[in-house]
């Protein structure tokens, strides 16, 4: 008894060898990509496109909150790697690293016009299979280069890429940017009956990325520019529910209004005569007054009903003038009308749903808006 | 109280064998189900989700109703006196092959996500070791405690399933639920599909007569079943209203996805993955837990071993080998769906099948017998 209890007490400590984890790897111990730009490859140089990531220095970015002051020098370092495709760059940024590269936290994916032009079908593959890319990372297109906005140092926040990340984050929570984030992306481009955008970021000097409207594109290939009035048509036409954004509205005798929409809605009603589809968008706008002519009172329902009637116009014309660019030189159906054409007319979708790009080029929309004055802020007369 | 020797009859109450049902039934298909379906049924998924419950349903109704004329046995004692007794032989042991293979199958889908998903770096043959340790550690015990194990484990799968399946549906988008019927053909492989989501539920006709309330069986069956259509459902509709029918053949596995693409701002977890990989962990436990608990004591009342215990460390070796047969995970999930659809055959078809012999040959106890 008293033998095998020595025994015992002597090979219990062995099982403290059993214990381990392969997986176990501290955050600091990692090189951890904070964002990833790619951009096209410049002639001769011999690569297909160069991707820019940059990466964290461990211990140099400040972890729950602003306690504490921020450790000194620079907390991020951006890498450019030439390549042949997406994987290729990556094993040789990793070649040129001292541990081993993670994209668990990497915030958001920039890609140049010029890229995007050229289609993002290869490099959305080799995003989509990395299991440790999350679908909740934002997805952004650059003007100029990607490489430059992954550079960039914007004074306002500690960590780059945080600063273009929460940019994203608060103008989509705020309604003043669709809620477009990676995996939302993909399923718009799978989606048979739907184009998707995303949104622009342009450089304002060498440090200040800012957002700059959106990118169109049709299937994998971007087609074209939403400018920031277009992109709040487009939100408006789909029915984002938050409002941001203002717009004035010219009334007689040189007078005018400026109202700003806090919620949209959008109804569609679908027919097809011989073929041809009609498309009838109602769109509703709850607004308030954000600023009046001298000349006009908004104690008077006259005004404020002109107001609504001619807010309602502009906001018809302006669609008009989006659908057109979108029908005529797009081609592009980033409203998701053919979705609702399969969810509603599923035998007329058959007969379209192989070339729903013509087929929306060929569709008539019929716009109609309702402007809703809610409130005249806090000044009177 | 005690074990009799052969029998299992321990005392299995209502609750208990509406737990069993709901944890054997969840599993590891949680998590490619919606694919799997949406890739045959397209829109029409959670149509075909929710009839794909009525062949298991009424199989289990079948199944009871056989029970009640072998009030004493279960299938493997009563196989012998429903078909011509070597035919029953090959029967049962097609049905023993089967369940070894899909509790293999199940051990195998297991490993596959967690090495894709979780756990890069540990081998495969690791996790898959370990899950089949802890099921055989549990399976070895009798039928109460297995029984117990379901019962606390009910709740606590359900309440954070429903939960985080409720969250998820923040990105809806309606339109992606339509039409509701695409087509007929593909709505018919899409039920096939979602019946074979039922077949884990062989565990079931073998607790028949251990229930301490054996009136109740076919309405705490039918809760089993219809609480496991409402995960199913849950995860169907959730899944295809937030990617769309297109994204979806897309993604390997949108349950999780799905449950990555949820935030809950202001929750201590703001990342709902590592709760749901928890409790799924547990559910696939459950699950394989079930397969080899039926395996065990299908083979022990049919040779009329006396224990069922002494089966369950060798059959390690044969399950794990079973599990690591598949090459690629595609030819897993191909396999998956082959042996599926059998099972559809053999697991709810079998029910079908003993009734109409018990009828024919009049069989077992007769229905006015049963009352007394």
């Amino acid at each position: 008894m008293q033998r095998r209890r020595r025994v015992t007490t002597l090979l219990l400590p062995l099982v403290l060898l059993l214990a381990g984890c392969w997986d176990r790897r501290e955050i600091d111990e990692r090189s951890n990509v904070l964002a990833t730009g790619a951009d096209l490859c410049e002639k001769g140089q011999g690569c297909n496109l160069i991707v820019t990531r940059q990466i964290a220095i461990p211990g140099r970015i400040p972890l729950g909150g602003a306690t504490g002051a921020p450790a000194k020098g620079e907390s991020v370092v951006a890498f450019s790697t030439p390549g042949k495709n997406g994987p290729d760059t990556a094993r040789k940024a990793q070649a040129e690293l001292n541990r081993t590269v993670s994209f668990a936290h990497t915030r958001f994916i920039a890609f140049s016009e010029a890229f995007a032009r050229q289609g993002l079908r290869e490099y959305l593959d080799y995003v989509r299979r990395v299991p440790e890319v999350r679908r909740l990372m934002w997805i952004t297109i650059t003007e100029g280069k990607a490489s430059d906005v992954l550079r960039s140092k914007p004074s306002l926040e500690l960590v780059p890429a945080l600063y273009v990340n929460d940019m994203i984050d608060d103008a989509v929570k705020a309604g003043r940017l669709p809620d477009i984030y990676l995996g939302e992306f993909l399923t718009r481009i799978s989606n048979k009956g739907e184009d998707t955008v995303a949104p622009i970021i342009r450089m304002i000097g060498l440090d200040h990325p800012a957002l700059a409207g959106l990118a169109v594109f049709r299937d994998f290939k971007m087609v074209g520019k939403l400018t920031p009035d277009e992109m709040f048509t487009q939100m408006q036409l789909r029915g984002h529910r938050k409002g941001a954004e203002s717009f004035e509205v010219a009334l007689p005798g040189g007078n005018s209004a400026n109202i700003r929409v806090y919620e949209r809605t959008a109804r569609y009603r679908l027919s097809q005569n011989q073929g041809r589809l009609t498309c009838r968008i109602q769109v509703r706008l709850e607004t308030e007054v954000l600023q009046l002519s001298p000349e006009l009172s908004g104690e008077d329902p006259k005004v404020l009903a002109d107001i609504e009637r001619r807010g309602a116009e502009e906001v018809v014309k302006r669609a008009n003038a989006l659908m057109k660019k979108l029908q005529q030189e797009y081609q592009a159906d980033i409203l998701g009308v053919g979705e609702h054409v399969r969810g509603t007319m599923p035998k007329y979708w058959k007969t379209v749903s192989e070339d729903w790009s013509k087929a929306f080029a060929k569709t008539q929309f019929q716009v109609e808006a309702e402007v809703h004055i809610r409130r005249t802020g806090l000044g009177t007369e | 109280m005690g074990n009799q020797s052969g029998e299992e009859h321990g005392s299995i109450t209502p609750y208990q064998l509406t737990a069993i049902a709901v944890g054997s039934i969840i599993g590891v298909g949680v998590l490619a189900f919606p694919r799997l379906l949406v890739e045959q049924a397209g829109t029409a998924a959670p149509l075909a989700a929710l009839l794909g419950a009525i062949p298991p349903a009424l199989s289990w109704v079948a199944w009871v109703k056989v029970g009640r004329k072998f009030p004493q046995q279960t299938p493997a004692e009563y196989v012998t006196k429903l078909i011509w007794p070597p035919l029953a032989w090959v029967y049962a042991l097609l049905g023993m092959i089967f369940v070894l293979i899909i509790t293999g199958l199940t051990v195998r889908e297991f490993g596959a996500v967690v090495k894709t998903s979780v756990l890069p770096n540990t081998p495969i043959e690791v996790s898959i070791s370990l899950l089949l340790l802890a099921a055989a550690y549990f399976v070895r015990y009798d039928l109460q405690v297995f029984a117990r194990v379901y019962e606390v484990f009910l709740p606590l799968m359900l309440a954070p399933l429903t939960l985080i399946g409720l969250l998820s549906l923040k990105n809806a988008r309606l339109v992606y639920l339509m039409p509701v019927i695409t087509d007929w053909l593909g709505l018919l492989k899409g039920i096939a599909m979602a019946s074979v989501g039922y077949i884990a539920f062989v565990i079931g006709p073998f607790l028949l007569p251990s229930l301490t309330r054996p009136k109740e069986a076919v309405k705490s069956g039918l809760w089993g079943i219809g609480l496991s259509l409402f995960v199913y459902m849950l995860a169907v509709t959730a899944s295809l209203a937030v990617f769309g029918p297109e994204e979806l053949k897309h993604v390997i596995w949108p349950t999780f996805e799905l449950v990555k693409t949820t935030t809950v701002p202001g929750f201590i977890l703001e990342r709902l993955e590592s709760a749901f990989l928890g409790i799924w962990v547990a559910a696939v436990f459950t699950t394989v837990g079930g397969t080899y608990y039926a395996l065990v004591v299908t083979i022990a009342q049919f040779f009329k071993l006396g224990d069922h215990k002494t089966l369950v460390l060798p059959l390690i070796p044969i399950i794990y080998m079973i599990a690591m047969g598949p090459a690629s995970i595609h030819s897993l999930y191909r396999v998956v769906t082959f042996f599926g659809l059998i099972g559809v055959g053999l697991v709810q078809g079998t029910g079908f099948l003993f009734l109409l012999l018990s009828v024919i040959r009049k069989k077992g106890a007769q229905p006015g017998a049963t009352k007394a």
